[in-house]
């Protein structure tokens, strides 16, 4: 045999494919023969190089051939496609409104999970920004550790301490809802009160004022674009004054342009934080680390800086500066923490009072109910596809009789189903539009749908319709290229009359979804109902609750009550510096033969009322006597507990032993009232104590006995009128209070209730589409029935045997989940 | 009808010249050896194609050899056409040629 040189069998391989169909076989024997020659007469390697020449050299023609026949075949799977499309215009119209229905639910998620994730991340320097969080061991207040309010000198501390922290700024817990009067008009508003480095740090835009020193100076104030124009109108405010609280001038030095919606801190005004001065003198809490811990603070990082090395240093600054005071107090360690300002939104879960923060499981949840329902859609798809590919197996066996191979056919249906998804992606990015105000409303954000500057979003879209395109079309796509051109054109075969069972498990994948989101939806109803109609422990219809922040009008208060009884439709009135159900403050506690013990950590909720506090909200005392005024010192000798704090301090008796608190610090118990929520049902209940302290608090509490609430509110307006109050009243009803704190819920129930029905909608829709196929399909069959002697109730149970069969499997394994 | 270029004149030579072995290989030969230039065989396999397609040449699969690793060769042929063509583009040439001899005869 003649020994001959080869080329390399890769080189080989590579060769075949570039070089076109027709001349595969030719030209590849041309290639060998030559490299054959070469490489008899010189090196082999010379012979490889040519050979591997040869094939860059097809490689221009080989793309313009690829393309040329592409071209073709796309234009021939388009016409065949659209032809489809129109011609079954039923089946078509249920594949694209399903699929349009899925795509927008999951372009909203999407925008929503973009729009959650960029909070604050507008701010220039947001990756370098972190605020402050105090870590307080032991004091789990309303159910969290964390809290963002930190002492006054901490921001400037850190600042001169640590050369990472280039700024600092601190937001104060002051002036957060001011009466702004200017000319005839007055309003409340709500804002912050922040120090001079505030607009360092952030990127709040001023459009008018120095942002160096807007907020250096005591009694100025920043206001937004929407106060100035609501204040000022077209005048230029800059420089001029208004009042506020109607006893002090403060003067614009700033207009800040409209605070986007994504970010934490939404404020309408900013009032210069060293104004705190001027109302409490040169020792103020701005300078004191034993003071309330009124502030938010925030640093900003070195570019270079790790956060997680500053953090390890405060624990030692915290012993340095805060460490006497709390051995002092006999309180337990606290700590600093940093938390990156972009986390803010979603995952920090710490008190504080400034900002309203989401979480990330509504993102999941979002995620994973939009994912179900684009799933529900796919399945459609997919069953009435394959469902209906006979119809068109003289088509595919046609193909492959002319010599289209698998691969071709495959390519073929996964083209049309994009067409498909391009058509409902193109309709839902439509729906979208129209529906995102409504939605925007509903949660309360600004997403827009400009999608040319975020390539996240861009992104989030192409996945969105490749994962929509392939899902959808893959298995269709397997399933009708697999068809065997004989069998088919031999004809009247079905190739599906037997596959019937992934079918009936999608179908029954479909229906379980849809339930698993109907009962969702039953439970956050339930709960919501749980929730409405519980029984709190307190009455809190009827109760109109009036915030006072007058301090004339809370002197006269005493003759304000009694104005109040004089109308019929009135029935009690009180005042407390809390509400049942707001969340209030806790305090120190002298507790009987226990604070010796230095384990000892006890830190009950504390509410100042006076003596009717327990009559209007009709709380249930157990034992023991309410205040009375009978008793000339109630306040200094009495308190009344609940039964948690009964309970928590093994009390049996509890009547006479010692409870001291401010102002009673040595007061005993006179009565134990029944536990009532005072917090969001989620939390346990928790220790509470009254004190008898009339003179405290600024929410006062009106039952009515009326129908016509508005009568009364005319008449308390009046009553507060004739006492001289200039401003507007601040009223709100109790159960308006307590329906708020469960707003989260209320929209979750909604959102649940929205996202289950189009699911089922986009089920049901495909489950008509299979059977009005079957049905289509079993005309001659149900005619010969019919001749036969069936009754219409027999074919009608015929028909709806097999997809009642599903619904009722799925329902069974919803059972067992 | 159109004319041919000096390439395409070339390779159907050669392959009248082949007769029965006119295949790729054998043409970059022929022509190489006449012309005493490389010739790749790229520049010729275009050609071929553009001359298949316009209908002056046919082609039909000969013969597999070893050296070609088993594969058939594909063997050329003039059509009708192809040979009107070439007399045609003989025709031209002849003339243009006569022309040239007549001017550039002899220098007196």
């Amino acid at each position: 045999m003649i020994r001959r040189n080869r080329p390399l069998k890769i080189l080989e391989f590579f060769l075949k494919n570039v070089i076109p169909y027709e001349d595969q076989e030719n030209l590849a024997g041309d290639f060998e023969e030559m490299y054959d020659r070469i490489s008899g007469k010189s090196r082999k390697a010379v012979a490889l190089l040519w050979y591997a020449f040869q094939i860059i050299k097809l490689i221009p023609s080989y793309f313009k051939n690829y393309t040329y026949w592409r071209l073709a075949m796309i234009k021939n799977y388009l016409i065949t496609a659209l032809r489809n499309i129109r011609r079954h215009k039923v089946y078509s119209f249920i594949n694209i409104a399903g699929l349009a229905i899925g795509i927008s639910c999951s372009l909203l998620v999407i925008l929503y999970v973009q729009y959650e994730m960029s909070f604050d991340s507008f701010h220039q320097k947001a990756d370098r920004i972190y605020r402050i969080v105090r870590k307080q061991p032991g004091l789990k207040f309303g159910g969290k550790e964390f809290a963002a309010q930190t002492p006054g000198p901490l921001a400037q501390t850190l600042r001169q301490e640590y050369p990472e922290v280039i700024q600092a700024t601190k937001i104060g817990l002051y002036y957060t809802e001011l009466l702004i009067t200017h000319e005839n008009q007055s309003f409340y508003e709500k804002g912050i009160s922040a120090d001079e480095n505030f607009f360092e740090v952030f990127s709040f835009q001023l459009l008018k004022g120095n942002p160096e020193t807007a907020l250096a100076e005591p009694s100025t104030i920043v206001l937004t674009e929407r106060l100035a124009e609501k204040y000022f109108g077209t005048e230029d405010p800059l420089g001029k004054t208004i009042k506020i609280e109607e006893d002090r001038d403060v003067k614009v030095t700033g207009i800040v342009k409209q605070i986007p919606k994504n970010s934490h801190l939404q404020f309408d005004y900013i009032m210069s934080l060293i104004s705190l001065k001027l109302a409490q003198g040169d020792n103020n809490y701005l300078v004191l680390w034993d003071a309330p811990n009124n502030f938010q603070t925030y640093i900003e990082l070195h570019k270079d800086a790790d956060h997680k090395e500053l953090e390890k240093k405060l624990p030692a600054f915290a012993r340095r500066y805060v460490g006497d005071l709390e051995r002092n107090q006999k309180r337990q360690m606290e700590s600093y923490h940093l938390q990156q300002l972009r986390n803010i939104h979603l995952d920090s879960n710490v008190n504080d009072a400034i900002s309203v923060n989401s979480n990330k499981s509504n993102i999941y949840v979002f995620s994973i109910i939009a994912f179900a329902i684009l799933l529900i859609a796919c399945i459609n798809y997919m069953n009435l596809t394959t469902a209906r590919a006979s119809k068109r197996s003289k088509e595919i066996g046609i193909r492959k009789v002319v010599g289209a191979l698998r691969k071709q056919l495959i390519k073929q249906f996964l083209f049309e189903s994009f067409i498909l998804t391009v058509a409902a992606f193109s309709l839902a990015v439509l729906i979208v539009m129209f529906i995102l105000p409504l939605f925007n409303s509903f949660i309360d954000r600004d997403i827009t749908i400009n999608i040319l500057n975020n390539s996240n979003i861009i992104l989030g879209f192409i996945a969105l319709l490749l994962f929509t395109g392939i899902s959808s079309g893959l298995y269709p796509s397997l399933v009708i290229s697999s068809f065997q051109p004989t069998r088919i054109l031999r004809g009247a075969y079905n190739p599906f009359s037997k596959k019937t069972g992934l079918k009936n498990s999608l179908v029954v994948i479909q229906f379980c979804i849809s339930i698993l989101l109907v009962v969702g939806t039953i439970v956050v109803i339930k709960q919501l109902n749980y929730i409405r109609n519980r029984e709190l422990g307190f009455n809190r219809e009827q109760i109109l609750v009036l915030y006072v922040r007058d301090n004339a009008m809370l002197q006269k208060y005493p003759l304000i009550k009694n104005a109040f009884l004089q109308n019929p439709t009135i029935i009690g009135v009180t005042k407390s510096n809390d509400l049942p159900i707001t969340r209030g403050s806790t305090g120190q506690v002298l507790i009987e033969g226990k604070n010796a013990a230095p384990e000892f950590e006890f830190k009950p909720y504390i509410v100042y009322v006076d003596h009717d506090f327990i009559n209007v909200f009709g709380i249930d005392l157990i034992s023991g006597r309410n205040f009375s005024r009978e008793f000339a010192n109630e306040s200094q000798d009495s308190v009344i507990i609940n039964e948690t704090t009964a309970k928590m301090l093994g009390w049996k008796e509890p009547i006479g032993k010692l409870c001291g608190t401010w102002p009673a610090e040595n007061g005993k118990v006179i009565g134990v009232i029944k536990d009532f929520h005072f917090h969001s049902l989620y939390n346990r209940i928790e220790p509470l104590i009254l004190t008898c302290t009339p003179q405290m608090g600024r929410y006062i509490s009106v039952k009515i006995d009326s129908v016509n609430y508005k009568m009364t509110i005319d008449f308390i307006k009046k009553t507060f009128r004739e006492f001289g109050s200039t401003r507007p009243l601040e009223y709100i009803f109790l159960d308006d209070v307590f329906n708020n704190m469960y707003k989260a819920e209320q929209k979750l129930g909604a959102a649940f209730n929205c996202f289950s029905g189009l699911a089922l909608f986009i089920a049901c829709l495909g489950l008509f589409g299979l059977i009005s196929y079957t049905t289509e399909i079993r005309t001659k069959e149900i005619g010969i029935r019919k001749v036969l002697g069936a009754s219409p109730s027999k074919i009608i149970f015929l028909l709806s045997r097999e997809c009642t069969l599903n619904i009722l499997i799925a329902n069974v394994i919803q059972n067992f989940c | 009808m159109k004319s041919l270029t000096r390439k395409e004149e070339l390779i159907m030579l050669s392959i009248l010249h082949l007769k029965k072995n006119a295949y790729l290989v054998a043409i970059v030969d022929h022509l190489s050896q006449t012309t005493g230039k490389k010739v790749s065989l790229t520049s010729v396999h275009l050609p071929l194609n553009r001359l298949e397609k316009k209908g002056l040449i046919e082609s039909e699969f000969g013969e597999a050899t070893a050296v070609r690793g088993g594969r058939r060769k594909k063997i050329y042929a003039i059509t009708k056409l192809g040979f009107e063509a070439l007399e045609e583009h003989k025709r031209i040439t002849d003339f243009l040629w006569k022309n040239y001899l007549k001017y550039s005869s002899p220098k007196d």
